[in-house]
């Protein structure tokens, strides 16, 4: 069965107001929503992946102090970090391989990418991952289909390779049966109409690939004073609101080694169906990694609205509820 | 919080030498290397004023010359944004910063990074 826990994303307004590594980990501990935790590395760590050997050994430390499991640990290859120019395959290997050892120093078995990877970096990245021992995963989340040419990059090379250290992480954004509500409140804040709050939901809601769905959105926003923030947002969450199902994920299963339950609103109840959906579909699957609770509600919310350790504390009741309903034995 | 809450606290102006200093925080979930700061704007009592210069741990220069940066703009740490404009301690203003910031490793579409625009505005007190 599944593991439990919370990804330090989740906690953003913390970071962002300067809360240390260590103090969140004793917080996080301290309202049960462990015991596996996902860190990301570059919200973690001043200088990561050159993080200071204190730095470290304080992580580890509270790790061992408060029983929390290092599952994951989030890595990026910043490919479009120059102004005008991409990163070559060389540079942008180069700036994975640090992350990677990073990850093996602060004990995390496994990393989670971005999708996406070209494939000569990605052959080249896997090769890496599992001369260092761990396992390199890539997110599938929100609009992305199991068709989709990156995750059959994935699929094709771990067949190839047989390499246990390649897979995916499966996020419970790909199946979102309807945008949140906490869309409609920081799309209202920034001046949209309740005409143009429906307008974005029939946008998502309707037929066809997201990209023009996407588009459609945007033409509710054109044209009001503060659109760059309204295009951000609307575009940002329709696409990581997919509308697939975990059956038509089913092929891809096998090779998930890394979960997220993600959620949006502060009423967890909003999940209740698809991260119960999800639950199954995995463990059914025979998926035993870990499950971790991740909040996005912070990029729409404000601070006053809803705090996140209480919302991932709710978060983790229902998981936990759901999770006693698939192990639970009839009389 | 938002990714515009925080980005301009009530306590990010401060006057050193003369000068009006802002202190930015970056609206991302994680740090950034400054090279994707693609621009910055700010108003003053709804007049638009220069920005003369911006200022992280290791670079300081231009907006247009952070894009060839190698530093990093670190989620806990603001960026400096010296205006041209004069200040005293006690001054009130009402400042709006526009902001954008290229997602490296998020691409709208194939080639195409996302840009996070953010639009924070806050009446400060100089320090």
């Amino acid at each position: 069965m599944p593991t439990l826990g919370t990804t330090l994303f989740s906690l953003t307004p913390d970071w962002r107001s300067g809360a240390g590594t260590t103090r969140l980990l004793d917080r996080l501990a301290a309202a049960g929503c462990g015991p596996a935790i996902e860190v990301v590395g570059h919200q973690s760590w001043r200088g990561f992946p050159a993080s200071s050997a204190e730095d470290e050994r304080a992580f580890r430390d509270a790790v061992d102090r408060l029983g929390l499991q290092p599952a994951a640990l989030g890595v990026y290859t910043d490919l479009h970090r120059h102004r005008g120019r991409s990163l070559t395959t060389d540079e942008a290997l180069a700036d994975l391989l640090p992350q990677l050892a990073a990850a093996v120093r602060l004990g995390f078995p496994l990393v989670r990418a971005t999708l996406g990877m070209q494939p000569a970096l990605l052959r080249r990245a896997a090769a890496a991952a599992e001369r260092l021992g761990v396992v390199l995963t890539f997110e599938l989340q929100g609009a992305t289909s199991p068709d989709a040419p990156a995750v059959r990059d994935v699929v094709e090379l771990q067949a190839a390779s047989g390499t246990p250290f390649l897979g995916f992480t499966l996020d419970s954004s790909l199946t979102t049966p309807a945008l949140p509500h906490a869309l409609d409140t920081a799309l209202t804040r920034r001046g949209l109409s309740a005409d143009g709050v429906a307008a974005v939901h029939a946008a998502w809601a309707a037929d066809g690939p997201v990209g023009p769905r996407i588009g459609r959105a945007l033409t509710a926003v054109a044209g009001l004073p503060r659109e760059p923030e309204l295009a951000t947002l609307a575009a940002g969450v329709l696409g990581r609101c997919g509308r697939s199902t975990p059956q038509d994920w089913a092929p891809v299963l096998p090779l998930v080694r890394h979960a997220h339950a993600k959620f949006w609103d502060p009423d967890v109840e909003t999940v209740r169906a698809p991260h119960g959906a999800w639950l199954a579909a995995l463990t059914e699957a025979g998926y035993d990694g870990a499950l971790l609770s991740e909040w996005g509600g912070h990029e729409l919310l404000d601070r006053d609205d809803a705090d996140a350790l209480a919302v991932t504390r709710a978060h983790h009741d229902l998981l936990s509820t759901l999770l006693a309903q698939r192990t639970a034995v009839p009389a | 919080m938002t990714f515009s809450e925080g980005t301009l606290p009530a306590e990010a102006a401060t006057a050193v030498d003369g000068r009006l200093h802002l202190a930015v925080h970056l609206p991302w979930y994680r740090s950034l290397p400054l090279s994707c700061l693609e621009s910055l704007s700010v108003s003053l009592d709804g007049a638009p004023r220069r920005v003369e210069r911006v200022e992280a741990a290791g670079f300081t220069g231009t907006v247009a010359d952070a894009g060839g940066s190698e530093v990093w703009w670190d989620l806990r740490d603001p960026l400096r944004v010296v205006l041209d404009v004069p200040a005293r301690h006690d001054d009130v203003h009402d400042v709006t910063v526009d902001l954008a910031v290229r997602v490296p490793y998020i691409e709208v579409l194939p080639g195409v990074p996302l840009v996070q625009r953010a639009s924070a505005r806050t009446t400060v007190t100089v320090r």
